[in-house]
């Protein structure tokens, strides 16, 4: 992100010098309001962007010394990583007899700095969520003695689908990143990060009555309703 | 991914379904194509010729007989049935929107499902506890199974080779319920029970073995119907979902859910 507003400041710049060149100013004397490059105090005289583009790509009057076309190459070494951060809440529903987990509600507040396409940002969130559920609660590799691989397809592998999941609650709170120019976080790993292990606690919380404090993941129906008929001593 | 090659007939009515099946010994009966055409495509199944009956006129809807029955028309798909008189059926209204998702919905169809005869297919047991009765129509005309007698083996039923399932008539509505574990809210089945009660008790098991295993408890009572289960000396197969005991554990639970549910 950050290298890409360097190499559009840095068309910016040919543009604007670009565009003296045509309005017979200088590039100091240019001023950028939108799409457009008008000499200060004369708001007449003015040229497009899109004018702009054109006559550099066609170039039959350049200044000494400009290469043709509006393309920059930038690169941007980031001096830190940027810091998402939040909070997963996850309620689920033990059934005793059966073992079945049901996820009942499920709140997640992120922070990822400024959003440029909040739609976007949250269909990361749901996306990635579905994801760390899908790893505390169904998907599991499974071998056999041989070592063959038994969930080696989708007709045995436990991918969750849309129709198993509660309405995600997402809410923000928004802290800007430091270390780019416009305050930018990553989202691709904030729901997969989290959800695994808020969902995985809410499981493990649950069968506290039972005494039980760890399982080994995922927590499907046969395994936690294994765990709590062996905490019972064995009765059902 | 891709099927082996097959040849592709489309009948306009039952008798030349009949005939086509009759002359090609390597065909098989297409009907929505949701259980058939992924196992053609996974090469676990092959067929020389595909006889689509899909839109033979006639074998679609749902029809409320005079005495109260419920006759099913086998290429009813299961978004038509959720829609039909078999809403009133609570085991039915239960089980049928958690079949697959919307699109299977819109083509699988119940005869498709009950010929399949998939261990974890919701509908034989329900079929099964309902005491419905199956029409198949063959060379030598139709005859009639009740659902106890139709399912023989993981994919074999009551309909021999040259022959069709065209109708299920179900009788008239009673006490029934439903209940079952599956992967996630619609995944896989693990295991479940159907329950019918009138003034009788059936129970239908489903996933614990080859086809339903149909209990007849003495009562609706709770210790009955765990009685009963216990009785059957279940052994079902153990696989990635489940071992042979959570099967056989949640099969007891199921089947007093199910009657409970009847019971209300």
């Amino acid at each position: 992100m950050t290298a890409a507003i360097k190499a559009t400041d840095k068309i910016k710049d040919k543009a604007r010098r670009y565009a003296a060149h045509m309005l017979e100013a200088a590039p100091e004397d240019i001023e950028i309001i939108g799409a457009e490059y008008r000499v200060k105090g004369s708001p007449e005289k003015k040229k497009k962007l899109q004018e702009i583009a054109f006559a550099i790509d066609l170039a039959f009057d350049a200044p000494e010394g400009m290469e043709p076309y509006l393309d920059e190459t930038a690169y941007y070494d980031t001096p830190n990583c940027t810091w998402p951060f939040g909070t997963h809440i996850a309620i689920v529903e033990v059934d005793e007899d059966t073992g079945e987990v049901d996820l009942t509600r499920y709140i997640a507040v992120d922070d990822v700095g400024k959003k440029i396409n909040p739609m976007i940002v949250d269909g990361q969130l749901h996306g990635g969520i579905a994801q760390g559920v899908g790893q505390a609660l169904w998907e599991g590799a499974v071998y056999d003695d041989n070592g063959q691989l038994l969930t080696g397809s989708m007709l045995d592998y436990a991918l969750p689908r849309a129709s198993w999941f509660p309405n995600i609650e997402l809410d923000e709170t928004v802290t800007p990143s430091p270390v780019n120019p416009i305050g930018v976080k990553g989202v691709g790993e904030a729901g997969a990060i989290a959800s695994t292990a808020a969902v995985a606690n809410a499981v493990i919380d649950a069968l506290a009555p039972f005494g039980i404090k760890h399982l080994d993941m995922p927590y499907s129906a046969q395994t936690v309703w294994r765990a709590m008929h062996d905490a019972k001593g064995g009765q059902a | 991914v891709i099927p082996a090659e097959f040849g592709y007939r489309r009948p306009a009515s039952i008798e030349e379904a009949l005939k086509l099946l009759d002359t090609d010994p390597g065909a098989k009966v297409l009907a929505g194509g949701q259980s058939l055409l992924p196992l053609l495509k996974m090469r676990l199944a092959s067929a020389e010729t595909l006889v689509d009956i899909g839109r033979i006129p006639g074998l679609k809807g749902v029809r409320r007989l005079d005495d109260g029955r419920v006759a099913i028309g086998a290429l009813t798909t299961y978004a038509e049935l959720m829609d039909s008189p078999v809403n009133e059926y609570g085991l039915l209204r239960d089980a049928l929107p958690n079949i697959g998702d919307v699109q299977v919905r819109n083509r699988g169809t119940i005869g498709g499902n009950l010929c399949t005869s998939d261990p974890t297919n919701h509908l034989p047991p329900l079929m099964a506890a309902l005491g419905a009765q199956m029409t198949i129509a063959g060379p030598g005309g139709e005859r009639t199974v009740p659902a106890a007698d139709f399912f023989l083996g993981v994919y074999l039923t009551a309909v021999g080779v040259g022959e069709v399932l065209t109708k299920i008539t179900v009788p008239a509505g009673r006490g029934d319920g439903f209940a079952a574990v599956t992967l996630g809210v619609d995944g896989t089945c693990i295991a479940s029970a159907a329950a019918s009660v009138n003034g009788s008790v059936t129970v239908a098991l489903g996933c614990v073995d080859a086809v339903p295993v149909v209990l007849r408890p003495g009562s609706a009572e709770e210790d009955a119907v765990r009685d009963a289960v216990r009785g059957a000396n279940l052994a079902p197969p153990a696989d990635v979902h489940s071992s042979s005991e959570y099967r056989t554990h949640l099969a007891e639970v199921l089947a007093v859910r199910a009657v409970n549910q009847a019971r209300s």
